[in-house]
């Protein structure tokens, strides 16, 4: 049998599509996360997040957007908020019917970001532009 | 292409890339043997001392943007094949991203003839 990319096995950029879509439609929609998306329309997200796992998936080199730790240094992302992300993302993949296992490596390629993005302390943030605001989710009510 | 499904988080695929390690103030060359996400097994004509840090480059063009990665030897013994070499296997520490979408995009492409 020919061996094909998790990309292939995933569905292709339709799946990925349709996942993003209600991946983001959920934090969007977050009371908490929702807070660093104010500043960037939903479906420009959600094409970079698609082109981003297109690349780590093996379906083709076409992420040319920043890096994943240079893009959230102005983010104050606690690994609470991350976790918090992470099941958004595993209910999102679960609802569009992909396959346990390759839910697993799809997490599991989402998970290895999380050193990149997670901060320990605001202090740990840094602004992109001199007009960069730091970015912090609102305390939970 | 061979790949290991084993239980780690992702699977090494054999490959073959030059590498530079620097360690203790000496560069030490090899070739993978074996690369994934988080870890490599290197072939090296060098011991480097089981704990310690390195600094690990890939001196291959494409994955020239992801630069040096620190790591530490989890385990380095002769290869069992050629004793005059070793196997180095190493932890990545905290990988770059750079890094990680290169090892990623290899991992879960589809085989090519360089592997």
């Amino acid at each position: 049998m020919k061996e094909s990319s998790l990309f292939e096995q995933i569905g292709g950029r339709p799946s990925l599509e349709k996942v993003h879509k209600i991946f983001y439609d959920k934090i969007y929609d977050h009371p908490l996360l929702k807070a660093f998306f104010v500043s960037i329309e939903q479906k420009v997200i959600e094409d970079q997040q698609t082109n981003f796992m297109t690349s780590n998936m093996g379906g083709g080199k076409i992420y040319v957007g920043k890096a994943p730790k240079s893009a959230h240094k102005h983010m104050f992302i606690t690994n609470e908020l991350f976790n918090l992300r992470s099941e958004l993302l595993k209910q999102s993949i679960n609802e569009c019917g992909i396959p346990y296992e390759l839910q697993k490596s799809w997490m599991k390629i989402d998970s290895a970001f999380r050193h990149s993005m997670v901060k320990s302390n605001l202090s740990d943030c840094e602004k992109r532009f001199s007009t960069d605001e730091i970015m912090v989710a609102p305390e939970p009510k | 292409m061979e790949r290991d499904t084993d239980h780690r988080d992702f699977s090494r695929p054999k490959i073959s890339l030059a590498v530079l390690m620097s360690t203790e103030g000496k560069l030490v060359s090899g070739s993978t043997v074996n690369l994934s996400v988080n870890g490599l097994a290197i072939d090296s004509d060098k011991s480097i001392s089981v704990g310690s840090d390195i600094g690990l480059t890939i001196e291959d063009s494409q994955w020239q943007k992801a630069g040096e990665q620190r790591a530490e030897v989890l385990r380095c013994q002769p290869l069992k094949h050629n004793p005059s070499r070793y196997l180095v296997v190493i932890k990545l520490i905290n990988p770059e991203d750079s890094y990680l979408m290169e090892s990623l995009a290899l991992i879960h492409g589809k085989p090519t003839l360089s592997e």
